[in-house]
């Protein structure tokens, strides 16, 4: 599965980008470069589906690759297919289909998360056992999967028994290694989920192509849980809420929409005909409203820490007070967004406790 | 509250229909307001003695545990069980978790914290307009310079508990010698602690050491031993590299399911290792002394060490995860003459050497001429090349002779006293961490009885075994025999698996 991922991805971008390129562009790294290689490539499937890949074992994959003779890498580390590459990557192409990267990479890691504890959460129920540890550790998450218990109390069976229904049908229409690797991840009643590690060792493949066969199926349930709700009713149920965009208006919507795509502040400034700071209050608004916003094009998570410390330890929300205690070495955008985004967080943390 | 209603309080709470050795009594001086040292062996539910009277105290009970896994293993089986006003808190945890904690405190029962948590002003603040009920010491060995996993954090605690207006203090610990024992008294100065010593003695354990050349021989044994015996195993290395190597060979050779544990792993991939082996979906576990901590399986049968620990304690601890169900288990060392190499390096890195330590003074003394102050912990770690536990103990003893007030240097480092007494401390804590490392490897080396020798520092004598004792006393490991796993590793389709895990029994 992972050599079938890179060969595509290595043969849109036929022979004009790095290696690096990809590695980001799988690891989802929202930089203007990489997001705009994304569309001119047409490599949006592909878009964050993989972030804690390793670079150690991204190079070690192309270096296979190679070696077994699919592709060849240039004096300028340029990868290209080679003519059995070309083969390859036209036999294998099947395998990624439903993966929808772009649109979904951060929805479907909360989507799995619920998903996954709520199956542990239902069936240990329904099978008497109160006693379980949850995968899942997130206080929101179980939240949430607690907040459905309560709401499909009266018919858990029947619920749960829908999530098995749906998800049965769905598995079928699959390869079957993928639905294999993807059931023998899942933890139910008296089963404990393996390991990438172990997932591995059970079909034969590496921890990679483990992962992303899981992150495949995953992608491929939450889309069709997204566009048929009605057949998929329980499952639509796990995907409920998760959207790129929530409560923004329709303004903000839009320039969101060109941050997502990588586009610069600039540019959407050029775009959109708005002021700076219009643009500015837009990009503050996503980050206090939408769950799985990114402020990194424009504060890092560890310049975010820095700021919401210093916050904390003044004990204020006023900006001025935390510019100069900072030495001005941010701007008056970057605390608002810092602070925006931490309110957000606490606001989920609390309305869910 | 009267006996009958403290085993029914226990069961309601817990299940259990009778305390263990030992519980009882502590929780009744606990509840009567007496100071308690309890010295309990592994495995007789230490915890039971505080998680019982934090339900019954009004107030809340605080719990110190020095290892952070520990503590969110805990946590979590507590709530697994039922218990749910209780939560930890750690300088690891997310700021808004921890915030949510602290405004909702006064909603538990029972807080874990981690010793650091109670040098931050804010938490103790927080925590002394609180009724407190009662102050728990877990691991409370870690408070003695003479005891193995010394930790300068914990010298404050006495201080923690004046600000807390002198809650009842419980002081608990697995493994102190009488040296140590008093140790803990006179830190925590509570000279009129009730002392319940318990014999620490293992008497369903039969003890082994093989010799080997090579560690290839040690796994050529290993797997020889595993052919004959399928029960629940644990084997302990000291390195996370030979635990996974390990692990792939016992799997290729062997037709028990087999994984590695170590810290350098996920998160969700240790917490499904764990519970696969809870859960008898694993026979063997290839590990390091990461692994085990909240770890409460009852059956396990053989504890192997691949690599010995560097002291005696923790081997005690380590082969006290075995047969906690009261039947009987073994322990094998399998040792070669270089393996006395790992735990030494273990030692160099929680200790600075001499060299590193003048370099570290001068480099303070830098701070102090320019009248700068100190960066943050991991700065200074990065810049003197230090691991945490090394900055810990230089730190700590800089504070005690105010040469260092919070960040800022207020006095030379190298001062002749200050810096003749930071050497000779450091050059104690080397003898005292080789003394240790010795003891263990007189231990692998002894002739006599192994049972006898290996609680010879804590205690007068042992009692009667209820197995063979030991390879000097004529046990004989080849004579053992264990089935209790039957193992069935077919290849489920995924539809049955499906099927499984959502309790739909047969399928078509
Ligand atoms: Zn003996």
């Amino acid at each position: 599965m992972f050599q079938a991922v890179l060969l595509t991805c290595i043969k849109r971008l036929s022979g004009e980008r790095t290696a690096s390129g990809i590695f980001h562009m799988l690891t989802g790294k929202r930089s203007s470069q990489t997001m705009q290689d994304v569309k001119g490539y047409r490599l949006e499937p592909f878009f964050g589906i993989y972030k804690s890949l390793s670079r150690k074992r991204f190079d070690e994959t192309l270096q296979r690759l190679t070696q077994s003779g699919h592709i060849n890498i240039s004096d300028e580390g340029f990868p290209l297919l080679t003519l059995s590459g070309e083969d390859k990557e036209k036999q294998l192409r099947k395998s990624w289909i439903h993966f929808s990267g772009l649109k979904n990479h951060q929805l479907v890691m909360t989507f799995e998360k619920r998903l996954f504890l709520l199956i542990q959460t239902f069936t240990n129920m329904k099978a008497s056992h109160r006693n379980f540890i949850p995968i899942v550790d997130e206080p929101i998450i179980q939240n949430w999967v607690r907040g459905i218990y309560k709401t499909y109390q009266k018919n858990a069976e029947g619920f749960i028994d829908s999530i098995y229904e749906e998800m049965k049908s769905l598995l079928n229409e699959l390869p079957p290694e993928d639905a294999h690797i993807f059931v023998h991840r899942l933890t139910g009643s008296g089963i404990i989920g393996l390991t990438m590690e172990q997932l591995a060792k059970e079909a034969g493949e590496t921890k990679e192509d483990a992962y992303l066969r899981t992150q495949h199926v995953l992608h491929f349930l939450f889309t069709n849980a997204k566009r048929e709700p009605k057949t998929y009713a329980a499952l639509a149920v796990c995907a409920a809420g998760l959207d790129s965009s929530g409560m923004i208006t329709d303004s903000a919507k839009r320039t969101f929409r060109y941050i997502e795509q990588g586009l610069s502040l600039k540019e959407v400034m050029e775009k959109r005909r708005l002021k700076e700071s219009t643009i500015q209050d837009h990009i503050v608004e996503a980050a206090l409203v939408l769950p799985h916003f990114s402020t990194e094009p424009f504060l890092t998570e560890a310049e975010k820490r820095v700021i919401i410390q210093k916050a904390e330890v003044l004990n204020t929300q006023r900006l001025k007070h935390i510019k100069e205690s900072l030495q001005g070495k941010y701007s008056y955008f970057q605390i608002r967004l810092a602070l925006a985004q931490y309110q957000h967080d606490k606001k989920e943390g609390m309305t869910h406790g | 509250m009267d006996n009958q209603r403290l085993v029914q309080q226990l069961y309601q709470t817990f299940g259990y229909e009778h305390f263990r050795q030992g519980q009882q009594e502590i929780i009744e001086d606990v509840l009567a307001g007496r100071d308690v040292l309890g010295v309990l062996p592994t495995g007789t539910g230490k915890s039971i003695c505080y998680q019982l009277p934090a339900k019954i105290l009004p107030g809340l009970t605080i719990v110190v545990s020095p290892l952070i896994s520990l503590m969110v293993d805990q946590v979590k089986q507590l709530k697994a069980s039922g218990y749910k006003a209780v939560a930890a808190l750690n300088s690891f945890m997310d700021r808004k978790d921890r915030t949510r904690i602290m405004e909702n405190i006064a909603s538990y029962d029972l807080i874990y914290v981690s010793p650091e948590m109670l040098q931050n002003e804010w938490v103790t603040h927080y925590l002394s307009n609180l009724a407190v009920d009662l102050f728990v010491v877990d691991e409370a060995h870690c408070i003695s310079q003479w005891g193995h996993e010394f930790r300068t954090d914990y010298l404050k605690l006495h201080e923690v508990i004046r600000e807390l207006g002198n809650p009842v203090v419980l002081a608990l610990s697995a493994t102190a010698t009488p040296e140590v024992q008093e140790d803990i008294v006179g830190k925590l100065k509570c000279e009129t602690m009730v002392r319940h010593i318990h014999p620490m003695d293992k008497q369903n354990i039969s003890l082994a050491v093989e010799h080997f050349a090579s560690p290839e021989q040690k796994v050529d044994r290993m797997i020889n031993l595993l052919k004959k015996n399928q029960a629940p195993t644990m084997i302990y290395f000291s390195s996370r590299q030979w635990a996974e190597r390990v692990s792939n060979e016992l799997q290729h050779a062997l037709e028990q399911r087999v994984a590695f544990y170590h810290g350098g792993m996920e998160q969700t991939d240790r917490m499904l290792v764990q519970q696969q082996f809870m859960n008898d979906q694993l026979d063997i576990i290839c590990c390091t002394s990461a692994f085990g901590m909240g770890v409460d399986k009852k059956n396990i049968r053989f504890v192997l060490h691949f690599h010995i620990p560097s002291q005696l304690e923790s081997f005690i601890q380590e082969i006290g995860r075995a047969g906690r169900d009261g039947e009987p288990c073994v322990s094998l060392v399998l040792y070669s003459p270089k393996d006395h190499y790992l735990p030494q390096m273990l030692i160099q890195s929680e200790l600075p050497d001499q060299d590193q330590f003048l370099s570290v003074l001068s480099g303070l003394e830098r701070y102090r001429k320019t009248g700068k102050s100190l960066p943050e912990d991991p700065e200074v770690l990065d810049l003197f090349e230090l691991s945490e536990s090394q900055w810990n103990f230089i730190q700590y003893q800089l504070d005690q002779m105010d040469v260092l007030k919070g960040k800022q240097l207020i006095r030379s480092p190298l001062a002749e006293d200050v810096r003749g007494f930071l050497e000779k401390l450091l050059m104690e804590r080397w003898t005292y961490k080789h003394h240790k490392l010795n003891e263990m490897i007189g231990w692998i080396h002894c002739n006599g009885c192994r049972r006898v020798a290996l609680y010879e520092p804590f205690q007068k004598g042992v009692r009667e075994p209820d197995v063979l004792c030991c390879d000097a006393c004529g046990f004989k490991i080849d004579q053992v025999k264990f089935n209790e796993t039957s193992i069935k590793r077919k290849r489920d389709s995924w539809e049955k698996r499906l099927a499984d895990l959502f309790g739909k029994g047969e399928t078509s």
